[in-house]
């Protein structure tokens, strides 16, 4: 028996042919292979931008989306007394009670006063059923202000923004516009703040 | 071996046989077994062609290995809330500094219904989500042929879809009538309401009013 040596180049030129052929492939196959298991997954993260969690709110009329409402001219008595307890001089401009049509429970009252020359109050109390949360007390202000010629910053109009946590689900906010830096109305403003009674449920 | 005769013996054929030089290769072991000797040879066209479709089906796995890890992907789901503590009963974000405009400057009468151009604003104030200045409340108390109207427009993010309805008029003890026009918004928890009230003795313009609601949400909401 004879030992018969493969040699390049006693091999036919097809035969090269298709060798050379394998190489390459086989090279491919190689580094394909070692690419493949080098390479990570692709991870692709959806990211869904929502706006806020699913909130339960009053429309803008003061009702709650699955209620029957009724909207009446008038404040409830405990919030029209505290009212006027708090700004005496007041006049009302508009008064309105959103309630249910069923069970007559209020949702929502709201009302617009003038105070005196170029001061206005806004009032809205509202309540939103079966809710249990009670949002954050708030104020702030902010004035439309100008420098004098010493320098200083004198207010020419002022905003006064207070909300106020009442019974679960409940608050009151109120906007107090007035001249210069309203001090005038500050001690009114501040007292019905706090007043238990100007909110829809005490 | 011997020199030939030029000159006087005629040519013998087995003579020349014999004195012919030989130009075979000898044998260079011939007592050496056949094993032992290498010898070269040419790889067979059928092994080059076996070679080559191996290598093709190695290449073939190799591209399909490399695409199935390539095309596998882990997808992930993040729910990320723009307001992720909330937002109170009033709109606001608790996050947030919401600031109120009084509605002189806000241009609120602007932003009303030609109808309405010549409505006198009694009250009314813009609250501001100072994050990113949008809208969150509006109200608007106005008088405009002796009817009262109060105008409110309102987004609650993360609120739900408000459906459009009108109420049931009522009857104050003075005679006047009220009644609310409430109108979706375009976005969900966006909705504006008009509340009318109607003096003693006039007729509820309930087809004027339905109008003007109708072109509220446009104008105050669903352009914030």
């Amino acid at each position: 028996m004879r030992i018969r040596l493969p040699s390049w180049s006693a091999t036919s030129p097809a035969g090269r042919l298709l060798l050379a052929v394998a190489a390459i492939l086989a090279v491919l196959a190689t580094g394909a292979v070692s690419v493949a298991l080098r390479t990570p997954p692709t991870r692709v993260t959806h990211t869904i931008a929502a706006i806020a969690p699913p909130t339960a709110a009053l429309d803008a009329a003061g009702c709650p989306p699955a209620a029957h409402c009724l909207v009446r001219s008038g404040l409830p008595d405990h919030i029209l007394l505290a009212i006027r307890q708090a700004f005496p001089a007041g006049r009302l401009l508009w008064q309105s009670s959103t309630v249910d049509a069923g069970s007559a429970q209020v949702y929502q009252a709201q009302a617009a006063a003038t105070l005196g020359p170029g001061a206005s109050l806004v009032l809205t109390a509202q309540c939103l059923p079966g809710s249990a949360t009670r949002d954050p007390d708030v104020e702030d202000t902010s004035a439309d202000q100008r420098s004098d010629l010493a320098g200083n910053h004198v207010a020419l109009f002022t905003l006064r923004h207070r909300r106020v946590g009442g019974a679960p689900g409940c608050q009151l906010e109120m906007v107090l516009a007035a001249p210069e830096q309203g001090s005038d109305y500050l001690a009114g403003f501040g007292r019905l703040g706090r007043d238990p009674a100007a909110q829809v449920h005490r | 071996m011997s020199d030939p005769d030029w000159t006087g013996e005629p040519y013998d054929p087995e003579a020349a046989e014999d004195e012919a030089i030989r130009l075979d290769v000898p044998d260079p072991a011939p007592d050496r077994p056949a094993l032992d000797r290498p010898s070269a040879n040419g790889i067979a066209l059928r092994w080059c062609a076996l070679l080559a479709v191996l290598a093709l089906a190695a290449a073939g796995a190799g591209g399909f290995l490399l695409d199935a890890r390539r095309s596998r992907t882990v997808t992930s789901t993040v729910v990320g809330y723009q307001h992720p503590h909330g937002v109170a009963l009033t709109g606001c974000p608790w996050e947030d500094v919401c600031e109120p405009l009084p509605g002189s400057e806000a241009g609120l009468t602007g932003m009303l219904p030609p109808e309405l151009a010549g409505a006198k604003l009694l009250a009314g104030n813009l609250m501001l989500d100072s994050s990113d200045s949008s809208t969150i409340r509006t109200l608007q108390v106005l008088t405009a042929d002796r009817l009262t109207l109060a105008v409110t427009g309102q987004c609650v993010a993360g609120a739900a879809a408000v459906p459009s309805r009108d109420t049931e008029p009522t009857r104050a003890a003075d005679g006047s009538t009220e009644l609310a026009l409430v109108r979706p918004g375009q976005q969900p928890g966006c909705s504006v309401a008009l509340v009318v009230r109607v003096p003693d003795g006039q007729p509820v313009p309930t087809d004027r009013l339905r109008r003007l609601a109708d072109e509220l949400p446009q104008r105050l909401v669903d352009n914030n």
